[in-house]
């Protein structure tokens, strides 16, 4: 689903991500972890097209990233979702318009735009703000707009840059059992996260370590995976 | 066509948006639009004024005494088939009852009636257009002049050299002037529309995330643009014609009895529709960079 090879990627003089190899699974679930910049936010801005690739080779959800026309990128981004750290959501439009958003570009029909709004948006405890501008609303619910944009598409990998950093715990908890509900469907999910505890609690999940860009740790054999 | 209407409905809901930003910048457009505007319409009423110079431009033309009246007549025949507006004939006997008819009325001319010494005589009518120009009146000039029995063509030197200036000035000041304050028009306008629409980046680059085709972000760009280009017009040839209203008459007493015409239909038509298309302009230009950038 995800296979990366020796991908470096720099920003002027600043190499942010040195030779990373790592591959994926259908299903799999990644932890991705290290301190601020260690180079989280740029391989996932890279596997989700928003970077491009510089050095390196990388392919997600069957598309090869390095031969991805700019024109076609937003196929890729119809089957990879993201929850960026800032949310990147819109401030002046309703919780349910946001959600809605993917969906609605993609064409598909109201009946089934409802339906899918309104399960995400009960799911992630969100379904009382639906008519609320996302600007009246508190950080962490505009967090869990983000996530419930992402996940209402049913995305088949889904790539979230620390989404529970403006939650507490109990919602930090709650927004994980949404992603392991995805998981256990099929999607493969990278987390990028700080939180051990939550690391901890995600049994089985892959868990890659990076630092100044390097991959630092990994919880399985990198070469295992076929890289 | 689901997907169509959604976008066209999503253009026209833009403009609701950030409704202060929007308002700013139909002013913006409506008033830069309503300076071209009057710009155009003082040069259109100009070129009016001038080129009424330019019609009934005359030659006289004098055959010699006694020349075969036949052959005349059939030379005014071919002359109304040439490049003119008209021809007025005279034989030499009604050039002499003219002549009679402008006198007091107690003249006798009874002693020329036998021996009539004046020649006939034709004014040939035309008007010069920026096509065909200063060509068509030398061409006129010699063919007349060729024809044979034909003693001398006469003609105003100061009418010819009028016309003559009005087409230099506008071969080469009028029509570049005009281009100059579209383009001029343009660019003030496409900026400030640019400026209204960088307020949307956050918005393209989330439509851009959440897997929004090319297309589907900048139709409603277009529209919005287009939108606003037309809003602009509209109100720039409302406000126009306001003052034009105001201002109609205000030359119009002795001697100069010049009364301001407003822009022609089409001139109002293309000007609106310049607008529209540099809102559309911009906006395409516009919502390429920002989806090129996310």
């Amino acid at each position: 689903m995800i296979n990366v090879r020796y991908l470096s990627h720099s920003f002027g003089r600043y190499w942010a991500l040195k030779n990373i190899t790592f591959s994926l699974e259908k299903g799999d679930f990644l932890f991705l972890t290290g301190p601020s910049g260690a180079g989280k936010t740029t391989l996932m801005r890279l596997l989700h097209g928003s970077l491009p690739l510089q050095r390196g080779a990388a392919a997600i959800a069957g598309f090869d990233l390095k031969n991805l026309a700019p024109r076609k990128r937003y196929l890729l981004r119809r089957q990879v979702a993201i929850v960026f750290q800032d949310f990147k959501i819109l401030p002046d439009r309703s919780v349910w318009d946001n959600v809605a958003l993917p969906l609605i570009v993609r064409g598909m029909v109201k009946n089934q735009v409802q339906k899918r709004v309104r399960a995400v948006l009960r799911g992630l405890s969100l379904d009382r703000k639906s008519w609320c501008l996302c600007r009246e609303i508190s950080g962490g619910e505009q967090q869990r707009v983000a996530v419930a944009r992402a996940v209402v598409v049913n995305p088949k990998v889904l790539l979230a840059d620390e989404p529970t950093g403006n939650l507490d715990k109990k919602l930090s908890v709650q927004l994980m059992e949404v992603f392991r509900q995805f998981h256990v469907h099929g999607t493969t999910v990278v987390f990028a996260t700080h939180n051990e505890e939550l690391i901890r609690s995600q049994s089985g999940a892959k868990v890659l370590a990076l630092k100044d860009g390097s991959i630092a740790g990994a919880n399985w054999s990198l070469e295992e995976t076929g890289v | 066509m689901r997907v169509f209407r959604h976008l066209l409905y999503q253009g026209i809901v833009n403009l609701g948006r950030n409704k202060w930003a929007q308002v700013f910048t139909v002013s913006a457009v409506t008033f830069v639009a309503f300076l071209a505007g009057l710009f155009l319409l003082l040069l259109f009423n100009f070129n009016l004024a001038v080129r009424s110079t330019q019609d009934g431009i005359q030659y006289q033309v004098y055959w010699q005494s006694g020349y075969s009246m036949d052959e005349i007549n059939s030379q005014w025949n071919d002359i109304r088939t040439w490049e003119i507006e008209s021809i007025r004939t005279y034989t030499p006997d009604e050039a002499l009852q003219g002549l009679v008819d402008s006198m007091s009325g107690d003249y006798d001319p009874g002693h020329l009636s036998k021996n009539n010494p004046l020649p006939a005589t034709a004014v040939v009518e035309f008007s010069l257009d920026t096509e065909q120009g200063e060509d068509l009146a030398q061409e006129i000039l010699s063919r007349l002049e060729q024809l044979s029995g034909v003693e001398r063509v006469s003609y105003n030197p100061m009418q010819m050299d009028m016309a003559r200036t009005w087409l230099a000035v506008t071969s080469k000041v009028f029509w570049p002037l005009i281009a100059f304050m579209f383009l001029i028009t343009g660019l003030v306008v496409a900026n400030t529309l640019k400026l209204n629409q960088i307020n949307r980046r956050d918005e393209v680059e989330i439509l851009s995330l959440v897997g929004a085709s090319s297309i589907y972000i900048k139709f409603p760009l277009l529209i919005t643009g287009a939108l606003q280009g037309l809003i602009g017009g509209v109100f720039s040839v409302l406000l126009l014609k306001t003052v034009h209203l105001l201002i109609k008459d205000i030359l119009n007493f002795p001697p100069i009895w010049v009364s301001i015409e407003f822009l022609p239909p089409l001139y109002t038509g293309i000007f609106v529709a310049a607008l529209v298309g540099v809102g559309i302009m911009s906006s395409f230009l516009t919502g390429k960079d920002q989806v090129r950038q996310v």
